[in-house]
């Protein structure tokens, strides 16, 4: 048997791989919390169901929705999910903060999250403009203008149809 | 057949190419920092990253492009000392490992914070550095195989988490996920050969089913892997094809788990008592 074999080679060894296990096995169990480089491997396992209204950002460059099938996959993503991500960073890395700090109390180091070390407190004009130089290197125009927008959408069982008109992110505007 | 030393040297000769080959494709699409340039970041609920984050590393990051420059450098160079050391035998081997391992945890967690690539797909950087960490026969071969285990345990438990959360139970469980990650495809050009696909696949919810839980049997499969060795060249060609069909059809790109192909090719190789 591996661990015996382990356990004979290097107690070390069988000490650092028995605790990596277990930590695995107690991180999934709880469903929360991960401990790089310990993490839970969902990949689509929760359920979805066609019936759920859709979110997603719109972007307009220039005054003009992009063709997106023109694009790579990651400067889709760049395009759509780093607006989402740096609105998500206004209120989640607090909370993270706050949890963490928490967590690390338990074991006297409570004191290592304190500080604003841990809130990205970017504006969201040097966010755009950063955006903006993002979205320049794949982007074959000059980018003068960019909208970003939020639709919510729905699967009728045979078509994507929107369900209201879109909602302008107003603070998400270059320039 | 007993495992040799020239096979330790051939294993961190097929890491370091993997390795290579993907950051050709990281920095192809700007996914490192001197491209990045970040101006925020976006913190998880991941004990040992707010470790590293505890030291304001991230905030260096954004401030410094001389910081943004030296972690870049480090991360590529630091597989290529590495596997030198691993070649020629030589005496830092064990804490270049080490060091190469932990390097990687950090900037990967901090580049993932910073961009849009998700932390789980850098597991192998990470923990693939750790096989090299000495020269000894013996300990490559023990240290071959607990990473082996690691990643069949990780591939394993996503099937697990399937049964877990649902998926497998739900009959539209793809055509919905599907319909999701191309949503902004499937608004902006609707009939683009690929949107009229996946739009098929959503319209026939069988069919995309039967393809979600083909993958969920793949995962299930590699239970066999704490078992018996016996059929890790099968485990590998379905890893291989898993992987394939998760960047094409899911665009998502796992290419970053190549070495642990290395884990299921050298498995078959034995500790004959003369090793040392």
């Amino acid at each position: 048997m591996f661990l015996k074999k382990l356990y004979e080679h290097s107690k070390f060894l069988f000490v650092v791989f028995i605790s990596f296990i277990l930590s695995f096995i107690f991180l999934n169990y709880k469903w929360g919390v991960v401990a790089t480089p310990i993490y839970q491997y969902g990949m689509f396992s929760g359920t979805a169901h066609l019936k759920d209204t859709l979110t997603m950002m719109e972007i307009n460059i220039n005054g003009v929705s992009p063709d997106m099938s023109q694009y790579s996959f990651i400067s889709k993503d760049k395009m759509l999910v780093m607006p989402e991500k740096y609105l998500l960073s206004l209120y989640q890395n607090a909370a993270v903060q706050a949890t963490m700090q928490s967590i690390f109390s338990k074991i006297g180091i409570g004191n290592w999250m304190h500080g604003s070390k841990f809130i990205s407190d970017v504006n969201s004009k040097t966010f755009m403009l950063w955006y903006q130089h993002q979205l320049q290197y794949f982007v074959k125009a000059n980018i003068d203008s960019i909208q970003i927008n939020q639709r919510k959408l729905l699967w009728n069982g045979s078509k994507i149809v929107p369900l209201g008109l879109p909602q302008k992110i107003s603070t998400l505007a270059y320039p | 057949m007993p495992i040799h030393k020239l096979h330790i040297k051939q294993l961190v000769t097929f890491y370091l190419i993997c390795f290579g080959l993907n950051q050709c494709w990281f920095i192809f699409h700007g996914l490192h920092f001197i491209a990045l340039q970040p101006v925020f970041f976006l913190n998880k609920l991941d004990i040992t990253g707010n470790i590293w984050m505890s030291a304001g590393l991230q905030q260096l990051i954004i401030q410094s492009s001389g910081v943004r420059c030296t972690l870049d450098l480090l991360y590529f160079s630091l597989p290529f000392v590495m596997y030198v050391a691993v070649v020629r035998e030589g005496k830092m081997q064990l804490w270049l490992a080490i060091f190469t391992a932990i390097g990687s945890m950090m900037y990967c967690y901090l580049l993932s914070t910073m961009s849009l690539v998700s932390i789980e797909v850098f597991i192998a950087w990470m923990i693939f550095p750790f096989i090299f960490a000495g020269s000894h026969l013996q300990g490559f071969y023990f240290r071959l195989h607990m990473v082996r285990y690691l990643f069949i345990l990780f591939f394993f438990s996503t099937a697990l988490w399937k049964l877990r959360a649902g998926g497998l139970f739900n009959v539209e469980q793809f055509s919905a996920i599907l319909l999701k990650q191309h949503l902004p495809v499937l608004v902006s050009a609707p009939n683009n050969w690929f949107s009229q696909f996946i739009q098929w696949l959503i319209d026939h919810r069988n069919a995309s089913y039967l393809l979600y839980f083909i993958a969920t049997m793949i995962e299930f499969v590699f239970v066999l892997g704490f078992f018996t060795k016996k059929y890790d060249r099968i485990l590998a060609v379905l890893f291989v094809c898993f992987l394939i069909f998760n960047y094409w059809l899911m665009e998502i790109n796992y290419f970053s788990w190549l070495p642990f192909l290395g884990c299921l090719y050298f498995s078959r190789y034995s500790l004959s008592s003369s090793s040392n």
